[in-house]
């Protein structure tokens, strides 16, 4: 039935390389690693974007990642890791299926995940601010007019006026 | 009376409250330094970062200071990362952004510049020329990548307060071929005592693992 070759592999239809495993996390190796030992962190239930993973699984991500953090420290001898969770193919997200990346990192490993910074002006960044506190971030918001997650593959799909969390996929929508 | 009063080795608890003193980020949180502050509760700060990626920036902070993440006691970690999704939502709203890179170091060698746990929230656009995520995949040998899971697996297990699973129950979704040595494999050894997985604080290097670094360590490398 599912396509997503992340639900597949959450359900043991596709061999994977499995770190972890609970009823609600899917913890494995990245056959296409970018360094020595990067896991993806992922729910078992298919979500497309972050936005629409309900928070106490958001907590148990990132909760579960962190421990994975020092597993990795600790059995691989890493001197660092980093997290980093793609929302939206416009931010590099590959897959509609939310997934987070705990990258160990070495000495000299050759990655670099650091950006050019931009300069604005005082006034650009209070204007910024004001957009924000415009929308001003409040836990549980994307929660509170959630129905059931129609058809996430699609989310071209997803009808107008049907509450905070679809207006999040419309914009986000070019997920492949 | 041995060991007291030289006041050459600071106790922990007088080297935590130096480094705090020295935080940046702490006086920022405090409101000794100024920021422009976008989102607060009980145990986290946002701000937006002053040398942003892109326009909304946004550095998440815990109150308390930690250096690095695994330090952190598991439910501010939990409810951070549902702050930061807040946060996200936010500016995918406000600033009609089409994406948000949420991303954390841990330690200098992962590009981690100040010793306070800090999430970046980046908004994105399409073509907005950011290309720091967009690292190269690697190919990997499969046997390789069996083996890295099969000394990661363990360890994993028990950080989350559970027994490994029997090797067998994971059978041909693991590898069929039984873990080949690599030159990381070099150092393992087992762990054998069981942790308790949560608090960081306590934790030390892996008993038996002279060759790892510790949490501890990747954590001073910061106050350098
Ligand atoms: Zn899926
Ligand atoms: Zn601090």
């Amino acid at each position: 039935m599912s396509e997503c070759v992340f639900c597949r592999a959450a359900k043991g239809e596709i061999p994977a390389d499995v770190v972890y495993e609970d009823e609600r996390i899917f913890a494995f190796l990245d056959q296409n690693p970018v360094g020595a030992g990067h896991i993806i962190v992922m729910p078992k239930e298919h979500f497309p974007i972050l936005e629409q993973i309900p928070d106490d699984i958001v907590g148990e991500l990132f909760s579960v990642a962190n421990r994975l953090s020092t597993a990795v420290f600790e059995t691989l001898g890493a001197h660092g890791t980093n997290l980093l969770l793609m929302n939206g193919p416009a931010a590099g997200q590959k897959a509609p299926h939310a997934m987070l990346n705990l990258i160990p990192r070495f000495n000299g490993d050759g990655l670099d995940f650091s950006w050019k910074t931009k300069k604005l002006s005082e006034e650009e960044m209070s204007t910024v601010e004001l957009q924000i506190k415009e929308h001003q971030p409040v836990i549980g918001l994307a929660e509170e007019k959630k129905g059931p997650v129609a058809q996430p593959q699609e989310p071209d799909q997803v009808g107008e006026g049907e509450g905070e969390e679809n207006y999040l996929i419309r914009q986000i929508r070019r997920i492949p | 009376m041995e060991g007291d009063g030289s006041g050459m080795q600071p106790s922990p608890e007088e080297e935590a409250e130096a480094q705090r003193k020295n935080c940046i980020f702490c006086h920022i949180i405090s409101g000794q330094v100024q920021s422009k502050r976008i989102y607060e509760d009980e145990s986290c700060v946002g701000i937006l970062d002053i040398n942003p990626a892109n326009p909304g920036h946004v550095l998440l902070l815990p109150r308390e200071h930690h250096a690095i993440m695994p330090q952190m006691a598991d439910p501010d970690v939990r409810h951070l990362f549902v702050a930061a999704k807040a946060i996200s939502a936010s500016l995918l709203k406000a600033l009609g952004a089409e994406g948000t890179d949420i991303f954390v170091a841990n330690g200098t060698t992962a590009g981690q510049k100040a010793p306070h746990v800090m999430i970046h929230i980046i908004p994105r656009k399409k073509g907005d020329g950011i290309a720091a995520f967009d690292a190269k995949p690697k190919k990997a040998a499969p046997a390789e990548l069996a083996a890295i899971a099969a000394r990661l697996r363990p360890h994993a297990y028990r950080m989350m307060g559970k027994e490994p699973p029997a090797e067998k129950a994971l059978g041909e979704a693991a590898s069929p071929v039984p873990p080949q040595p690599t030159t990381m494999d070099a150092e393992f050894t087992e762990e054998k005592d069981t942790s308790d997985g949560m608090d960081g604080k306590d934790r030390k290097d892996g008993k038996g693992d002279d060759a790892t670094v510790g949490l501890d360590d990747i954590a001073k490398v910061l106050f350098r």
